[in-house]
């Protein structure tokens, strides 16, 4: 079992060798003239006056949350994906109800608003 | 080979937990959080837990560490800064890590390490299928009520969320 | 052991070189059939049908000076694109590339995959929920605006869509009862999973589309709001690291889809050799990339999270249970 994972190991070892290698590379090879404004931030022309970290719009925050809530949701429909042959009826029934309570949540935050990017 | 890679992922597990409290950029805690719950991944792996590997990838790597980078991102630059500080907080602290290690040291002693029953089959032990079925013959009761227990967070996510005096 | 280390570094070396040839072509392929379907010629000037601008433009970009805002968090501004590249490759890993038997080279028996695990592909979509990372910090260590603002909107897009990616393939797990690509791609071998299950796999891309960041939902980067978005403040090989991912990404989304949904290595009448097949299917879905590129319009940001919410999420939910009860009711 554990076996099956160990070339995985191995290859991501190997990408991210070559993910430093590429990125260390070039700083050698390719060609150095300080400026004062490369180091600025690009604004389109217009010279910075204050670091981009401000705060953002709620909405990002609640798409987080609301994602998780059906991520775990999507984490026990899987199992019950490859197994549902061997529980037929009994199985469909027991993903019928669960589903059904999340779709109330779905439409209790659709109906609250949540999902409007409006403003 | 696998006792080497037990040990990687464990010292990695500890390195990111010590960052995620001495590091003074919420962004670097938050990454120590993942790389913790990465290792903690792979130890699941090596206990045969594939499903348990994934799932722990896809919610708190994936998901949950990505709300703590939104959370951050939603409350910009803020360095943590000494205010709110007791005033024997590092002597307290260093107290509290000592209790915890001899409680830990003390939950040692009592442990009986051993291999696993004969009866386990070690080929299906964990796989997607076995979960699967014990979650949905077993427990199934609880398994229904996670889906309630989800409808709340969802709530509790808008109430968190909506607009100062606003009772909507 | 010995052996696995060695055939393991050899596939390793073969899908790097593989695919890094498939990134260069990619992005020539789509600038040609852009061009055409706009009635233009595109690039023909660097070598015989333009087919050595690939290697042009990496040669620039590897001798391009490194620079980037002083202000910039140094150490997760060049972790981010290192992050991204290494999520988008390893996703191949768990891609079988021909079958069903394996491959015999000097008497050693070699799989057409790096791994075939239990959890299959859920190990994907662990990876693309981890692809998250790379954008948000390459948004987030810039400090510009136009890379924040950009990493935060492609992230939350990310995540939108990867509910509905996750959900559109359990259809397929239902009928083939595997999660193993193997199983599935062999499950295919009379009818392909595209035909019975149409909606899941029309869901399965529009997700994929969204999922990678790509026209009509490429807002992340529109030009005319947010230049570059993410990857405004990255030049040089660390611009093409992002770059790369991307395109690895397109190829991962249609391999992914070609397994699931077009029988991957099956081919009518066996007049090709497996590999063939699987390479066709995924250039044709590519195709279809760059098709609808060169056609729709981009969406607005609202329409885009609302696309996802609103429509396939419930569509995916809805295609599973109905999945289930056709499969339950003619199982004998």
């Amino acid at each position: 079992m554990l076996s099956d994972y160990f070339p995985l190991l191995i290859f991501v070892v190997v990408i991210v060798g070559f993910g430093v290698v590429a990125i260390v590379v070039p700083g050698f090879i390719g060609g150095h003239r300080p400026n004062a404004a490369a180091d600025l931030a690009y604004e389109s022309g217009i010279v910075p006056r204050e670091g981009a970290r401000r705060r953002f719009s709620v909405s990002f925050y609640l798409t987080a949350m609301l994602f998780i809530i059906f991520d775990v949701e999507a984490i026990f429909i899987y199992p019950w994906a490859v197994i549902l042959k061997s529980l037929r009826w009994f199985g469909v029934a027991e993903m019928g109800v669960f589903v059904a309570i999340l779709l109330v949540a779905l439409i209790y935050i659709w109906a609250k608003g949540a999902l409007e990017w409006g403003d | 080979m696998a006792i080497a890679v037990f040990f990687v992922a464990a010292a990695l597990a500890v390195a990111g937990g010590i960052g995620v409290v001495t590091f003074r950029q919420p962004i670097r805690s938050v990454l120590s959080l993942v790389v913790v719950m990465l290792a903690l991944s792979v130890e699941f792996l090596l206990l045969s837990a594939q499903f348990i590997f994934v799932a722990q990838l896809i919610v708190y790597a994936g998901a949950v560490m990505v709300l703590f980078l939104f959370v951050i991102a939603l409350l910009g630059p803020a360095r943590e800064t000494g205010r709110g500080r007791l005033r024997f907080q590092a002597a307290l602290s260093g107290l509290f890590v000592l209790a915890l290690l001899g409680l830990l040291w003390s939950m040692l002693q009592g442990i009986q390490y051993r291999q696993p029953d004969q009866g386990t089959d070690l080929s299906t032990f964990g796989t997607v299928q076995s979960i699967g079925i014990g979650l949905f013959t077993k427990f199934l009761y609880p398994f229904e009520l996670t889906s309630l227990l989800l409808l709340v967070a969802a709530i509790g996510a808008i109430y968190l969320s909506r607009k100062e005096g606003d009772d909507r | 052991m010995t052996e696995v280390v060695v055939v393991t570094l050899i596939k390793t070396a073969i899908i790097l070189f593989a695919l890094l040839t498939a990134f260069a072509y990619l992005t020539l392929f789509e600038r040609v059939v852009q061009a055409r379907l706009q009635a233009r010629l595109g690039p023909n000037r660097v070598g015989p049908f333009g087919l050595l601008q690939p290697a042009a433009d990496g040669v620039k970009l590897l001798f391009k000076e490194t620079s980037g805002p002083a202000t910039r968090d140094r150490f997760l501004y060049l972790a981010a694109p290192v992050l991204s590249l290494a999520v988008a490759f390893t996703a191949f890993t768990i891609v079988p590339v021909s079958g069903p038997t394996d491959l015999v080279v000097l008497g050693h028996r070699i799989s057409w995959y790096v791994t075939n695990t239990n959890v299959g592909v859920l190990f994907y979509f662990a990876l693309t929920s981890l692809g998250v990372y790379g954008i948000f910090l390459a948004g987030y260590a810039s400090n510009s605006k136009y890379s924040l603002l950009g990493g935060l909107r492609s992230s939350a897009q990310m995540i939108s869509y990867e509910m509905s990616l996750g959900l559109s393939l359990v259809p397929v797990f239902i009928v083939a009862g595997s999660f193993r690509l193997v199983d599935i791609v062999n499950a295919q071998r009379t009818w392909w999973f595209a035909l019975p299950l149409l909606p899941a796999f029309i869901i399965y891309m529009i997700a994929g589309i969204a999922e990678t960041n790509r026209a009509p939902f490429d807002l992340p980067e529109a030009d005319t709001e947010l230049v570059a978005g993410y990857h405004t403040e990255y030049g040089g090989m660390k611009f093409a690291l992002f770059f790369m991912a991307e395109y690895i990404n397109m190829v991962i989304v249609s391999s992914i889809a070609t397994v699931m949904f077009l029988g991957g290595w099956w081919g009518p009448f066996g007049i090709l050799p497996g590999p063939w097949w699987f390479l066709l299917k995924v250039v044709a879905v590519l195709f279809v990339y760059v098709w609808l590129r060169a056609t729709l319009p981009r969406l607005r940001y609202d329409r885009l999270m609302q696309l996802g919410w609103k429509s396939l999420l419930p569509l995916s939910l809805a295609m599973m249970m109905a999945t289930a009860v056709v499969v339950v009711a003619v199982q004998r």
